[in-house]
């Protein structure tokens, strides 16, 4: 019990010193060192026992599973990242195409929440830029689906808007971008879910 | 021959040793062990601008916690 309860407190600590947006060094290799005989394997040891500690066996195999899961859900997003991702003429900066970028997601309108939030993980090179960008893609994508009603994609103003609009908001009327998320990584493993309930049933009933 | 690890030095002005760099879903988990105190260790994610890279902290608990298994699973212990 001694060591479970120490396990937990390193596990805080860890947990404590590697989560904040506020932490930010620039990564210089400063020198190069061997550490102590066996402090390696004490290290992963530690590692390896919170993460023990923390997760059942079940709830490892889920999170895991999830991971996967949107990751491969979110390909189409993440691509028009990457396939719109330009560098500026004298090579020294990139930017995105941004309206191509909406375009693109509005090309696929039954899936839109799903690959805007590929975009919105992919984009930017910080999680500043993250925001800043995500909010001119969802802008641009109202600004299109203003033109094209058909669509029926709902004309919002930016994606502070789209969050609002679908309940992403703290008691403060900050956005809450955890929140937004962890709903979407709910919600793509429930629709993946619900596609094989589909399929299994439909199966059934052609027997 | 004692294998070399390169050091970084974050916002409490001590030296951790990159034991590791794992590549996940478009970020880069860096794993640091503290070079006096082997249990005491944190992960990071780099970021980089056009000239610069930095590591930062992460995004929130969830991420920390997946981030860990990463580490976890690449070194092919299996805790299920």
């Amino acid at each position: 019990m001694n060591n479970e309860i120490n396990y937990h407190q390193k596990y805080r600590k860890a947990r404590s010193k590697s989560v904040g947006h506020a932490k930010k060094v620039k990564y210089v290799k400063v020198k190069t060192t061997a550490l102590k005989r066996g402090a390696l394997a004490i290290a992963l040891a530690t590692m390896i026992a919170i993460s023990g500690i923390i997760y059942g066996g079940g709830k490892l195999i889920d999170t895991i599973q999830t991971t996967r899961i949107v990751y491969e859900a979110t390909e189409y997003g993440r691509n028009i990242v990457l396939q719109n991702k330009k560098r500026t003429a004298n090579k020294q900066f990139f930017y995105y195409e941004i309206d191509d970028i909406a375009t693109e997601l509005l090309k696929d309108p039954e899936n839109f929440d799903r690959n805007l939030y590929g975009v919105y993980s992919s984009i930017g090179y910080n999680k500043t830029s993250q925001k800043e960008q995500i909010e001119k893609v969802v802008e641009s994508v109202g600004n299109i689906a203003k033109l094209h009603p058909e669509l029926g994609i709902d004309s919002y103003e930016n994606f502070s808007d789209y969050c609002r609009q679908k309940g992403f908001v703290k008691e403060d009327g900050s956005i809450d971008y955890e929140a937004y998320e962890k709903a979407m990584k709910e919600l793509i493993v429930d629709e993946m879910n619900l596609q094989k309930l589909q399929e299994k049933v439909s199966e059934f009933k052609t027997r | 021959m004692k294998k070399e690890y390169d050091v970084v030095v974050l916002e409490d002005g001590l030296e951790y040793a990159v034991i590791d760099e794992i590549t996940k879903n478009g970020n880069t988990y860096v794993y640091l062990v503290n070079v006096q105190d082997e249990e005491d260790f944190c992960i990071r994610k780099v970021v980089e601008n056009d000239t610069e890279k930095f590591l930062v902290g992460l995004s929130s608990n969830e991420e920390f916690d997946e981030a860990l298994l990463y580490f976890v699973n690449k070194n092919n212990y299996n805790l299920a």
